[in-house]
């Protein structure tokens, strides 16, 4: 048995292994996100981090208060775990879209996870930027506020 | 009800086609006259007979349940009592009729009880009347073991399905022979070895879970005295039909698709899957980010994934040692069982191989992490391979020391062919849809003017795939390029096909097929003009003929040997009578 198949098998363990180190030690050393309330991301991702973490009030702040949200939130459903990534931002004067893609996961499976993208419009603020329109996963609360261009 | 008609409006046109297709066909055939109407009136009559016994059961059901007491929801003043005295009304004397009518008919005419319809409706009729009994009997069971508060459904359901399922048994057994009783049996058993499994895995888990997280068993769900109910309904079917049955009927190509991919290859499969969401949910609480504060929270499912692991091995062990693959002896069967575990746990790994590039686009993607963690999904990437490679390697390994011992031998084996060929197959068709889905992503950003980290993030999945199958045919590819340079042995170049007509002699078509390579079907001559078969006589005549197509006819004292042409030419050469050696002159290859 001269052990070409060998060969391979032992590349493939080789790069496997190589891969799988990387990809521990750049998850290990990767710090949490500075996310900056000056900017339209920001705002919208310290807004669903905030709903993530329960932090209602936090959320709320955010919101454009002529949307008429108010505490508790209703019917919001929000997954077990999630992962949010910015795939772009346009300002216009005083306004902005932000698209993000959303992963969401529940229960402990191995593939229960599902992503689905988000946009969210803004308004300028003082010296940021508050949510308004029909906001995932609030989208409505009573007081609708139509945009005009 | 519904789904029942639904089912047999389907079924008339299709069997009718089929019918017809099949009439068409025999007309080649010197049949008698009025076959291709006694084909359709079977059809008609057997699925008459199952539609009057399916309804006049449900009637009879629903007015015992009644009479035991059961609480109907009659809206609209009593249509479920009116439409279940219908039923019985209408269907039991519309079945006694049938049924007498189709007793008469067997007994004036012995080739209706061995025709397909005959043993399609009993099959079916059986199996239906089982699977009905057994909700049933699973209910009576429920309320023995106090899981559920008495209800006449059960019983009832029991009692007169029950009796549909023996009845249909006792004829199954008095009028199909082995061979077309195959089909019910082996159905039955899978019915009861599933339900069999379900019932364990419940029974398990909550015993599990009433350990370790304190939860109450008889309490107001009763999970366990159902989980109970269930598995004693399965075992008890699956005792009957496997044990009882089927385990002992002739070990037919059907007998093995059901012991090899589904005992073998379901158990191992439900319990490979079952033990890595164990071992990935130790992990992920040893070393990842846990998905809830407690154990109890984190652990919820870990009860039920870890008894269908147990389950699952024990159906792959069981399975196993009823194929005694274990014997000594490199026999075809035994390379079907290595090639298969080898295969599941090849899948297990290259799924690793994937979920560990999953894992580095993740870990080069940096988002806002909100309790997904790339960890997790590393553990995912390393439960996976920790799981499928010993699996795979074990058996693989075994592989590789009979090519080492053998080459010649393993690397001709129709299986390992086969299991190179699938190989390439699956991960072919599996690579060109990964590919469409990376494509269609990238496309997706490019046409939307946004392509960042985030559609390489979103192509993970199917890049994942890609490397998986990269990597399988790799590795494959090099085995299957290794094998050919095996030098095999020269084979004597023998005819493309035979016919041999003579005496029935199941080991010369072994003997011709193995010697020569060809195709070979043996006629039984029924004029008792054929001398006894000598293997060596027929290896030598077939010796002269190579890539032709033959007819061999045993005569008292002579081969005939016939060069025919399948396409419907004429034959180009009649090589002549060559004398048979007979008895005598060889050895005799009696009929067995």
């Amino acid at each position: 048995m001269k052990a070409r198949p060998n060969v391979v098998l032992l590349v493939v363990a080789g790069l496997v292994l190589v891969l799988a180190v990387i990809a521990a030690l750049v998850s290990a050393s990767r710090g949490e996100l500075d996310l900056d309330p000056a900017t339209p991301d920001g705002t919208v991702q310290l807004y669903i981090k905030a709903l993530y973490e329960g932090d209602e009030d936090a959320a709320l702040a955010l919101l454009d208060p002529e949307l008429g949200c108010e505490e508790p939130f209703q019917q919001l459903y929000l997954s077990e775990s999630a992962r949010v990534g910015v795939l772009e931002t346009e300002m216009d004067g005083d306004t902005a879209t932000v698209v993000i893609e959303v992963e969401e996961e529940s229960g402990a499976g191995l593939f229960e996870s599902w992503s689905h993208r988000e946009t969210f419009e803004l308004i300028a603020a003082g010296d940021g930027w508050l949510i308004t329109g029909e906001p995932w996963p609030v989208y409505y609360c009573g007081n609708e506020k139509v945009l005009v261009d | 009800m519904s789904v029942v008609f639904s089912l047999l409006s389907l079924a008339v046109p299709i069997g009718l086609v089929v019918l017809i297709v099949m009439a068409f066909r025999r007309r080649g055939a010197a049949s008698a006259p009025g076959t291709e109407a006694r084909g359709v009136r079977r059809f008609f009559q057997y699925l008459l007979l199952f539609a009057l016994i399916v309804v006049a059961a449900i009637g009879l059901s629903d007015l015992l349940a009644r009479a035991f007491g059961a609480e109907r929801g009659d809206y609209g003043g009593g249509s479920g009592l009116a439409q279940s005295l219908a039923f019985v009304l209408v269907g039991v004397p519309l079945v006694a009729l049938l049924a007498w009518w189709t007793r008469r008919a067997h007994r004036d005419d012995p080739t209706e009880g061995s025709s397909v319809m005959y043993a399609v409706y009993v099959t079916l009729a059986t199996l239906t009347g089982l699977a009905v009994a057994m909700v049933g009997l699973a209910d009576v069971l429920a309320m023995a073991f106090q899981a559920k508060d008495f209800d006449g459904g059960g019983p009832a359901t029991l009692l007169v399905w029950g009796g549909v399922w023996a009845f249909h048994w006792w004829l199954a057994r008095r009028t199909l022979d082995p061979i077309r009783s195959a089909p019910h049996l082996l159905l039955g058993s899978l019915i009861g070895l599933g339900t069999a499994l379900v019932g364990f895995v419940a029974v398990l888990a909550s015993a599990l879970e009433m350990l370790l997280f304190t939860e109450t068993v008889f309490g107001a769900s009763g999970r366990l005295g159902g989980a109970a109910a269930i598995f004693v309904t399965g075992a008890l079917v699956w005792m009957w039909y496997w044990v009882r049955s089927a385990s002992r009927a002739p070990h037919s190509a059907l007998w093995f698709a059901y012991v090899l991919p589904i005992g073998v290859g379901g158990g191992l499969l439900t319990a490979i899957v079952a033990a890595s969401v164990v071992l990935w949910q130790l992990l992920v609480w040893l070393l990842g980010d846990p998905s809830g504060p407690t154990a109890a929270q984190h652990f919820e499912s870990t009860p039920t994934a870890a008894a269908a692991a147990i389950g699952g091995a024990l159906v792959w062990w069981y399975h196993r040692a009823v194929l005694s693959v274990a014997q000594a002896g490199r026999t075809e069967l035994r390379r079907v069982y290595e090639y298969l575990v080898a295969a599941i746990g090849l899948v297990a790994a290259a799924s690793g191989v994937g979920m560990v590039l999953v894992a580095a686009i993740e870990s080069f993607t940096p988002g806002l992490d909100l309790g997904m963690s790339v960890v997790n999904t590393l553990l995912g990437a390393l439960t996976l391979l920790l799981v499928g490679v010993p699996v795979w390697w074990v058996f693989w390994s075994g592989i590789r020391r009979a090519v080492a011992a053998d080459a010649p031998e393993e690397i001709v084996s129709p299986t390992r062919r086969i299991y190179l060929m699938l190989l390439f197959g699956l991960a072919g068709v599996a690579a060109v849809i990964s590919l469409i889905v990376v494509v269609f992503v990238l496309l997706q950003d490019v046409i939307e003017g946004r392509v960042s980290g985030e559609t390489f993030r979103a192509m993970r999945y199917g890049l994942g795939v890609l490397v998986a199958t990269a990597a399988v045919s790799a590795y494959h590819g090099a085995v299957y390029r290794q094998d050919r340079q095996i030098a095999l042995p020269e084979r004597p170049a023998g005819p493309r096909s035979v016919v041999l007509v003579g005496q029935s002699s199941p080991e010369l078509v072994r003997l011709v097929e193995h010697e020569t390579g060809a195709h070979a079907d043996l006629w039984t001559r029924v004029d008792g003009a054929a001398a006894p078969w000598s293997g060596d006589a027929v290896l030598a005549v077939l010796a002269g003929h190579p890539d032709e197509d033959l007819l061999v006819i045993s005569e008292r004292d002579v081969l005939r040997i016939v060069v025919v042409d399948p396409s419907g030419q004429p034959p180009r050469t009649v090589t002549g009578d060559i004398p048979s050696p007979g008895p005598a002159g060889g050895t005799p290859w009696q009929s067995s």
